[in-house]
């Protein structure tokens, strides 16, 4: 019966196989063949990592809640509905049908996705991504997150232009090396459809001015997010270090990448303002007056989500460390933007002030439904300013804060919000001369948090979750899933990293998770050191190595992100 | 209350909120715009109508999805363990609800016996598949070659 089912149930049968099975299921007659072949199309991911959760170590847990112990799978392969291209044989196959232009199947794909390299040299891999890119008129999402040298030139060269209308996602790094090649995207290119961009990494802030050029051509763009995956505090660009080590030798840099990009907009959009729902920057430097530039091409009432990551002021005068004077950044951005109900803020001010709380604060009135926030903290850098810089007496006044008083700021401000929060992450460091380290909230101080009722999704340190009491997260009846991250170190309970230890490690934290349950039944994920995955619904626990992270952000994070959005 | 007539003529009377679960059955009461009016379904038998209105018995509280909101993420959610048991049925039964479910348009039932389908469709090979769901095999050996060789490229797990 199931060869004579109508063409679209058979294709929706197809859709849930995993791609091996749907491949099995198209050998079987015509008509099945005819289902199942376009699923195998629909999505190409390029991706040689094994990407699972080892089920090795799994182990399985029963609380007063979930009775039954459940015989444990591990999740299904991550990448449902995608079709996967493992390594070099696989990849030339596919090619060869793709180029094979009586069956068609080139009209299929939709989504082009690339992260590791199969086993081949990156000449021969570009040499097939080259022959495969123009092929595909109807693609409509290309993510690129594997070796930057190829991705540019290939696009350039290989005349992207037939899927160009089409594609609506675009995410690519670009290297230092390749800024010739960005350049003649930007003259050449054009992408009219375009809704979703992405840059990640990049590491020249110039490279900002040709996709400020590139975008102004791209009308419908509803996401931008721009990362350089590179630390920028205080302390690191501006702080007491050798020049040799300081980020900011170029003009460029310290110019900052967020004001490139705003100036190579302007210039070439004529006044038409971006209407982007996601704004994202990470890994700049910016000046207050880059606010207003924001202000410029942004219309900011269409604005939801807003992540500003990586980011410190630059001075007024280069050569000084003084941060500028008046109004900052995020001073002339509070209640600018008044339907963003998302934030990601990590702002680096090294205690010379502290604009973030009041930043925070200032979302209060309609209130913040996610906050991701690092507190930022120095007492190196109290000690360098007092050394070296004349400090004004307002300035004095903010570096002598404590960490405690840090902490007390960023959370109270975190608590204006309260009522509407449903989603929280914190993160908390000491910087310091080469990098931050995480650093303790105070678990009384921490504890603010149970006035946030509406709370469905927690991440913090493990260690200030394991210092705390408990019993502080009993009030929050909507808790759905904790993400309890390690601050790097060793591992909080167990010895080392042998596979024994892991397994007293994870006894240990089950223990842990059984005592947090009794308290919390609404609680349906536990995430642990990125390794430890408690599943409290069915009572399974996976563990460890491979897959934690990526499988508790697709399934956890980003579902209950698709069902609030 | 609904009457709803199956194939074979029994009627089976249900909950408005039970039968609406079926925007077909939906959008043909809304047409006619009277609370007990009668449905007829000619396209699916007694045994299977009953069958299918018993999951709609039970899933009339579950939240409404429009349309235009399904993602392809939801597709991971698992089978709840209710709808595992309802699923043991033959093959041919798993079968009629699946075209009750596409004919009546009752999307929740269809994702699931097409779930419940795929997971019986696992790691078997294609002889396997044929005989155990009966496919009459209409290849010839050159066709079966060929959509062999066009992608094996993804016969990867």
């Amino acid at each position: 019966m199931l060869a004579i089912l109508p063409l679209e149930v058979q294709e929706l049968i197809a859709e849930y196989c995993q791609q091996a099975d749907a491949f099995r299921l198209a050998l079987t007659c015509r008509r099945l063949a005819r289902a199942s072949v376009p699923r195998l199309y629909k999505a190409i991911v390029i991706d040689s990592r094994e990407s699972y959760i080892d089920s090795a170590e799994i182990g399985h847990i029963t609380s007063k809640h979930t009775d039954k112990t459940v015989e444990c799978n591990g999740p299904e392969t991550l990448h449902s509905l995608k079709t996967v291209v493992r390594n070099a044989l696989a990849l030339k196959r596919c090619v060869r049908s793709l180029k094979n232009t009586d069956n068609g199947m080139y009209t299929l794909v939709r989504h082009l996705e690339c992260y590791k390299l199969p086993d081949m040299t990156s000449h021969e891999f570009k040499k097939h991504m080259s022959a495969m890119i123009p092929l595909l008129p109807k693609l409509q999402s290309l993510v690129w997150k594997c070796s930057p040298q190829v991705s540019l030139p290939l696009m350039v060269t290989c005349n992207i232009g037939q899927c160009m209308n089409s594609l609506t996602t675009i995410s690519l790094e670009i290297p230092e090396s390749l800024e010739a090649c960005l350049d003649a995207m930007a003259s050449k290119l054009e992408f009219p459809n375009l809704l979703h961009f992405e840059l990640r990494s990049f590491t020249n802030p110039e490279n900002l001015t040709t996709v400020g050029r590139l975008l102004a051509r791209s009308p419908k763009l509803a996401t931008l997010n721009l990362g350089r995956d590179m630390v920028v505090s205080r302390c690191l660009c501006f702080g007491n270090m050798t020049s040799s080590t300081r980020i900011h030798d170029h003009e460029s840099q310290r110019k900052g990448a967020l004001e490139n990009f705003i100036n190579a907009y302007r210039d070439s959009a004529a006044g038409k303002k971006l209407e982007l729902c996601k704004f994202g920057i990470d890994g700049s430097v910016v000046h207050p007056k880059d606010a207003d530039g924001l202000m410029d091409i942004l219309v900011l009432d269409a604005l939801k989500s807003l992540s500003l990551v990586n980011i410190c002021e630059r001075p007024d005068d280069p050569d000084s460390l003084e941060i500028p004077r008046g109004a900052s950044f995020l001073d002339k951005m509070a209640g600018k933007t008044p339907n963003v109900t998302s934030l990601h803020i990590d702002w680096s001010e090294s205690g010379l002030r502290d604009t973030v709380p009041a930043y925070i604060a200032s979302f209060a009135q309609h209130g913040l439904e996610s906050l991701n926030v690092k507190i930022r903290w120095t007492e190196y850098r109290i000690r360098a300013q007092k050394d070296e810089v004349h400090v004004t007496q307002s300035q004095d006044a903010a570096i002598t804060v404590s960490w405690e008083q840090t902490c007390r700021a960023y959370l109270s401000a975190i608590d204006e919000n309260a009522s509407s929060l449903r989603k929280l992450s914190l993160e908390s460091a000491e910087e310091s001369r080469f990098a931050d380290r995480a650093k303790i909230i105070p678990a009384d101080i921490l504890a603010c948090i149970k006035q946030c009722r509406k709370l469905e999704g927690l991440r913090v340190l493990l260690k200030a979750m394991l210092l705390s009491d408990p019993s502080m997260l009993k009030d929050l009846h909507r808790l759905h899933y904790l993400d309890l991250f390690s601050d790097g170190g060793p591992s909080f309970l167990g010895q080392g990293s042998f596979v024994g230890d892991k397994r007293q490690d994870w006894l240990r934290y089950r223990h842990f998770v059984c005592d947090l349950l009794d308290n919390q039944p609404s609680l349906s994920f536990i995430k642990i050191e990125s390794a430890y995955l408690f599943d409290l619904r069915s009572g399974d626990t996976w563990g460890v190595i491979g897959g934690a992270d990526k499988w508790f952000a697709d399934q956890v994070i980003d579902s209950w992100d698709t069902v609030t959005t | 209350m609904v009457k709803l007539i199956s194939s074979d003529g029994e009627q089976f009377e249900v909950e408005r909120n039970v039968a609406e679960q079926s925007i077909l059955i939906k959008n043909v009461i809304a047409d006619i715009g009277d609370d007990t009016t009668e449905v007829p379904v000619p396209n699916v038998a007694s045994s299977v109508l009953k069958k299918v209105l018993e999951w709609c018995e039970y899933h009339k509280d579950d939240p409404v999805v429009a349309e235009d909101e399904i993602n392809p993420r939801s597709r991971n959610i698992e089978i709840g363990e209710w709808d595992t048991k309802f699923m043991q049925v033959d093959q041919e039964m798993l079968f009629e609800i699946i075209l009750a479910a596409n004919y009546l348009d009752i999307r929740n039932l269809l994702e699931i016996g097409c779930k419940t389908v795929a997971g019986m469709i696992k790691r078997k090979s294609p002889e396997e598949l044929r005989r155990i769901f009966n496919i009459p095999n209409d290849f010839t050996p050159e066709e079966e070659a060929q959509i062999r060789r066009e992608n094996e490229w993804a016969e990867d797990r």
